[in-house]
């Protein structure tokens, strides 16, 4: 995102230059480059693609789903789209743009000129590409691709899979060293490198979010890398970890995944929380209500994620017991989450409201994720669950969580600091229809999938029976509204760094944090003297 | 204006939920107390949610609406409150533990799964479902009825679809109301899920490990569900029926189910001794391949690579030795999508499939394949078991024929409509397995009825044949044994006046006493 | 450069020394987090069968077999135990249990004879694996004796009757009448001749 026009401000906010590595240019500078900014910005440009990738695969879904029969595709097809869906947008699209956010913001919230491990930062977005390009390879052999839902429920993602085991395994576990590679950076530069003055308590709550969510990565990455490996040998080298055959038990499979997909889902909500806290108060015009509940609630999220994997296995046959520790500890994380919603109202409540791009993607933000809360909370009523377990409904509220809630928290903050990082601003007009038409559109395309599910219709199907038609149809259309809108996002960003109006130092009259005092664009180095907070 | 719109178009979709609640979209009661229960609990939670989002949604919208800026508005300075935060961390606390209780109580009885009335496997495999009833010697597979061309619209077709379109099955599960079913679900491959929502019933069938679930049904009907665990390419195509019928008619049922197992088994044992013409096996071969192997072979027999291999042009169903086919056909091949069927198809079907596989698709190899030739690759035992079964169902019909009428008036005379109704019914339970429902048989080894010299010509010839079975040809078994007076009376008055044999004969049963005391 | 200056300089470097130094340190322990955590993944595999063995989760019987010194029998109570049988994809053999149910009481030795039968033309090695519900019971639920503890390998056309020697706990929660015993035999010829 940063261009050419940047470099040429950067040297002279520079106080001491040959300290600085001599920047490269054309492809060189991007292949070798340890500058935070610059990785920041390949991480969301990376995001942004594989993000429709991943869209491009659920328009396909949708096309097939918009009427009864098969018409488009095979089901097996259908089956390795649904799979490599839910593969990049978790792994390729939420969770790198969260970290290019990281790594464009959290050096200069915290006050240091850099991240930690510079050199280490760069290895950990460029192993990324190489991990999709296997992922997608495989729709080129023969085999094709995973099919077996981003889930990969043992056994058919070992004894029965396709010849694509192999190819995932490998590519999660690139994805999976890339994540944990990037945390230790996040963990390292928030512990070792904030300016001065700047306790922890003192921190902006973004800063926070992510300090808690690489703890998160780093404790359960290497489970999800541990449980492909046990997949990989399953299928490959004849051990039996999930084959009944052998002594094993596929049902283990489900409980050392959801160990590590629980706190996963966290990973990838957590950081949204943290970009909403800073953008609602500076539209507020007020400080964010409850600084030191805030921080307790995300670290109390964080901690319970590690004690609710079962309530994803309910009807596997988990003994009574079992199931009621799980439905009870669920529904005790919505008491932290909604401290959370509660104190975003509060800190809207009163205060001097004006509605600009990320404002309204905010507010959004906490509207809809709170209605995929409201499910959630469905969800861990063990009884309701085995009703609603694997339908529609499911689709509906992770949708609810991860589109409106992380997607939207993530456009929340490429507004805000879009002037910040191109130093113009981007059109308003476009910005506005971007939001409405995103707005409208997801909820056509998401909110039918609750009477979708609870009628009865399950999840991972190619083709329905007729009572389902009329919504799918609906669906179908939201779906390729909402794609084709977040093309406008497309041209407005390319609009947004070629030109524009420039964008002042602090372009948001309510905007708090260090990121505001240095001038738009953010030169190529800042803070290499640091700030003293007080 | 904009704003305000949003606040229109946010609310209007919340109040349109709660309105949709009521409608045929939202979760079903069911037909079981525990599925009631659920409902209950669903729509409490639900109602709570919405009680929520009412009032802190309502206080975001308070504020967009007279805290603006552009109104002029002064922010206020707050930014912390220990009594409210206290407050609102406490009230939820309250509020769920009040919607603990009920899930509690719920989850406890769905789980009882003790003192059942009734235990019925469930076996879930890659794509149907297998049932077998524990304290009956009954079992069955399930599979998807729905026509492949209502489904597979790919080249433009769109053949029009049935009212329970990809929710229907060749045979529903049966059982009774008012008895506590259990289900022990159990899986042969992958992980599958047995869902009926109608008795909130859902539960995952883990191979080599079994799952418990009940169920109580009140209302007799027809209750359809689908797997809930995604299995591999047809997931989205194997239904589940389950049909609930009153006690009484349930045991008709199993009656039903046995006589025609003693028919199937029969019809097997016969086909051993028979040999069919290639037009034969190819018919039915291709009726077969289609509903059992199309799926995964494609109708094109050229397979779903690699997964699922050609059959068109390959060594197996070509130049490879038949009996190594029939191999593959009957016991499956581990590790594979390739399962055995010789659990699920007759003999003559088997026969007939690799004849098929074996002919079509220009692998003109010329062989036809007779059950007898299965049968010898699926294993000397099996004669003895096929023997022994139809002892044994014989003994069971007989049994059941005891049950069902239990005392007979030999002197009784029938009306021809009487004779009819009884003698058809008996006809499609005893004889149309071979004979067929159309009385055309089929040739060479099960003659055609209609029109022939048997059914028309002398009574005494047709009721020594019926009563004493074939000297010439034993697929004709005697019926004396398995058959009431009154039911062979009324299957030859039948048979002498269906399809057009109108010789206007009446049977009555002291003719068949008659008859058989010669 | 002046001295002032030079001074300025050196304890800058050695801010950044010790900076290094900190660094370094968590890195090193957030490294040792994830190898623990990448164990960890995998100690789950015990783990989850210990926590199986204790709370007969998923209904997992023991592999080994118990040994009978139970002093006195039940015969107050009286438990059901079914017996179900099911062939995995790909082994053509015929498995059953000789008797659907028994009724045993608490305490009790029963044996009961399952009978097995491969169908198919070639050689082939079986292995029943057992599994109990409800879940709870399996803990209760002793084998003195079972084929399941072994594999089967069975010729061509070979039958055999295998036993079952087992007793249930005394101290079988009341509120169990019914136990179920699901054996799924596998073919695992290829993972023996390997």
């Amino acid at each position: 995102m940063t261009t050419d026009v940047i470099d040429d401000q950067s040297e002279h906010d520079s106080h001491d230059g040959e300290h600085h590595d001599h920047k490269m240019t054309g492809i060189k500078r991007w292949l070798y480059t340890t500058n935070h900014k610059d990785i920041g910005s390949m991480y969301l440009w990376f995001s942004f693609i594989m993000f429709l990738t991943g869209g491009a695969m659920a328009l396909v879904i949708r096309a097939e789903l918009f009427q009864p029969g098969l018409q488009i595709i095979e089901p097996d097809f259908f089956n390795q789209m649904t799979t490599v869906h839910g593969l990049i947008m978790v792994f390729g699209a939420i969770m790198p743009a969260f970290t290019g956010l990281a790594n464009w913001m959290l050096p200069m919230m915290v006050g240091a000129p850099d991240m930690a491990l510079p050199r280490l930062n760069n290895w950990s977005f460029w192993i990324l590409p190489f991990a999709f390009a296997i992922l997608l390879s495989s729709f080129f052999m023969e085999s094709g691709a995973p099919n077996f839902g981003w889930t990969f429920y043992a056994p058919l993602s070992t004894t029965y899979s396709n010849g694509s085991t192999a190819f995932f395994v490998f590519a999660v576990h690139i994805m999976g060293i890339s994540s944990i590679m990037g945390a230790i950076n996040i963990v390292v530069t928030i512990m070792n490198m904030r300016a001065p003055g700047m306790t922890y308590m003192k921190m902006p709550l973004f800063v926070w979010t992510f300090f808690i969510t690489a703890y998160l990565l780093i404790a359960v990455m290497p489970v999800l890398a541990g449980t492909v490996t046990m997949v990989l040998t399953d299928t490959y080298f004849g051990t039996s970890f999930f084959d009944a055959a052998g002594g094993g038990d596929p049902v283990m499979f489900q409980h050392i995944f959801w160990f590590f997909g629980h706190p996963e889902v966290y990973i990838m909500i957590l950081p949204a929380f943290g970009i909403v806290s800073t953008t609602i108060p500076a539209f507020s015009r007020k400080p964010l209500f409850g600084y030191s509940s805030m921080v307790y609630a995300t670290a109390s999220i964080a901690f319970l994620s590690f004690i609710v994997w079962a309530h994803h296995m309910f009807t596997t046959g988990m003994p009574l017991f079992g199931e009621l520790f799980f439905m009870y500890c669920t529904m005790l994380i919505a008491v932290p989450t909604g401290v959370k919603v509660f104190n975003w109202a509060a800190t809207m409540w009163r205060g001097s409201l004006s509605f600009e791009t990320p404002m309204l993607f905010s507010i959004a933000f906490v509207i809809l994720f709170t209605i995929g809360g409201f499910s959630g909370l469905m969800l861990a009523m063990t009884p309701a669950d085995f009703q609603y377990h694997d339908t529609y409904f499911v689709v509906a509220h992770f949708h609810y969580v991860l589109v409106t809630g992380a997607l939207f928290s993530i456009f929340a903050g490429a507004y805000y600091w879009l002037p910040k990082w191109t130093g113009y601003m981007y059109n308003d007009t476009l910005s506005k229809w971007h939001f409405w038409c995103s707005l409208i559109s997801v909820n056509l395309l998401f909110f039918p999938m609750h009477f979708l599910g609870l009628a009865g219709m399950p999840r991972r199907i190619p083709d329905y029976a007729l009572q389902f038609a009329d919504f799918n149809k609906w669906v179908s259309i939201g779906g390729f509204a909402f794609g084709i809108s977040q093309l406008i996002f497309l041209v407005l960003v390319i609009k947004c760094i070629r030109g524009g109006e420039k964008a002042p130092m602090k372009p948001w009259d309510g905007a708090e944090g260090l990121e505001w005092t240095v001038p738009s664009p953010a030169p190529y180095h800042t803070f290499t003297t640091p700030p003293k907070i007080d | 204006m904009k704003r305000r719109n949003l606040g229109l178009l946010l609310l209007g979709g919340l109040l349109s939920s709660s309105v949709w609640a009521d409608m045929s979209l939202n979760l079903t009661k069911g037909v079981t107390e525990v599925s009631r229960d659920v409902y209950d609990l669903h729509m409490l939670v639900l109602y709570i949610c919405t009680g929520i989002g009412i009032v802190v949604f309502g206080a975001m919208f308070w504020s967009m609406v007279f805290h603006r800026k552009s109104k002029g508005f002064k922010p206020a300075t707050f930014h912390e409150s220990t009594k409210v935060e206290i407050l609102w961390t406490a009230i939820p606390v309250v509020i769920l533990i009040a919607m603990a209780f009920p899930a509690t109580i719920t989850l406890i009885d769905m789980e009882n799964n003790d003192d059942a009335d009734l235990t019925i496997q469930v076996t879930g495999s890659q794509w149907k479902w297998h049932y077998k009833y524990f304290d009956q010697d009954l079992e069955f597979y399930s599979v998807l009825s729905t026509p492949r061309e209502q489904y597979e619209n790919q080249d433009g077709t769109s053949a029009e679809k049935g009212e329970h379109y990809l929710l229907e099955v060749d045979r529903p599960l049966v059982i009774p109301t008012n008895k506590k079913v259990r289900f022990v679900i159990t899986s042969d491959d992958v992980i599958h899920a047995w869902w009926v929502p109608a008795f909130a019933v859902k539960q995952d069938a883990n191979p080599g490990f079994i799952n418990e679930a009940w169920t109580k049904v009140d209302e007799p009907g027809v209750y359809r569900g689908q797997c809930a665990e995604l299995c591999g390419k047809d997931h989205g195509f194997m239904p589940i029926v389950v049909e609930v019928k009153s006690e009484a008619d349930y045991a008709i049922w199993l009656d039903e189910q046995k006589q025609m197992k003693a028919n199937a088994a029969a019809a097997e044992a016969a086909s051993l001794n028979a040999s069919a013409s290639m037009d034969e096996l190819m018919q039915l071969g291709e009726t077969t391949y289609t509903a059992y192997c199309a799926a995964c072979h494609q109708v094109s027999g050229q397979g779903l690579p690699p997964a699922f291999p050609a059959l068109k042009g390959s060594a197996i169903a070509t130049t490879g030795p038949a009996s190594a086919h029939i191999d593959i056909v009957v016991n499956g091949k581990a590790g594979t999508g390739m399962q055995a069927y010789g659990k699920q198809l007759s003999l003559k079907e088997i026969a007939a499939v690799v004849t098929y596989e074996r002919n079509a698709w220009g692998n003109n190899t010329g062989e036809a394949v007779q059950a007898a030739d299965v049968q010898a690759v699926s294993g000397a035992g099996t004669s003895d078991t096929v023997e022994q079964a139809v002892e044994d169902v014989k003994e069971q019909v007989a049994e059941t024929v005891a049950k069902v009428i239990p005392e007979e008036d030999l002197s009784k005379v029938y009306s021809q409509d009487e004779l009819m109704t009884l003698g058809e019914d008996v006809y499609m339970t005893a004889c149309a397995a071979c004979h067929q429902a159309t009385g055309e048989g089929m040739a060479p080894v099960f003659p055609a009825l209609k029109g022939s010299v048997i059914a028309t010509g002398d009574v005494a010839v047709h009721l020594d044949m019926v009563l004493n079975g074939s000297k010439k040809n034993p697929a004709m078994a005697a019926f004396a044994g398995q058959l009431t007076k009154t039911q062979i009376a009324a299957v030859v008055t039948y048979e002498r006046n269906a399809w057009g044999n109108n010789t206007g004969d009446l049977v009555q049963p002291a003719a068949v006493a008659a008859a058989s005391a010669k | 450069m002046t001295n002032g200056e030079s001074q300025n300089k050196l304890s800058k470097q050695a801010q950044a020394t010790t900076h290094d130094a900190s660094v370094k340190k968590t890195v090193k322990k957030l490294m040792l987090i994830v190898f623990g955590m990448f164990g960890f993944g995998f100690a789950l595999v015990p783990l989850y069968d210990v926590f199986c063995d204790i709370t007969g989760l998923n209904g997992k019987t023991s592999n080994v077999a118990a040994s009978y010194n139970v002093k006195s029998i039940d015969t107050e109570r009286t438990i059901t135990v079914q017996f179900l049988t099911r062939t995995a994809k790909g082994i053509p053999w015929k498995f059953e249990p000789m008797v659907n149910e028994v009724e045993v009481h608490p305490g009790e030795r029963k044996t009961v004879i399952f009978y097995a039968k491969n169908e198919s033309t070639s050689d082939i090695v079986g292995q029943a694996v057992p599994s109990v519900s409800p879940g709870r019971a399996a803990v209760y639920f002793q084998k003195i004796e079972c084929f399941c503890f072994n594999s089967q390998p069975l010729k061509a056309s070979e039958d055999v009757e295998m036993g079952l020697q087992f007793y249930v706990d005394l101290d079988i929660p009341d509120d169990v009448s019914t136990i179920t015993l699901s054996y799924t035999l596998y073919d695992i010829t290829s993972s023996v001749d390997s």
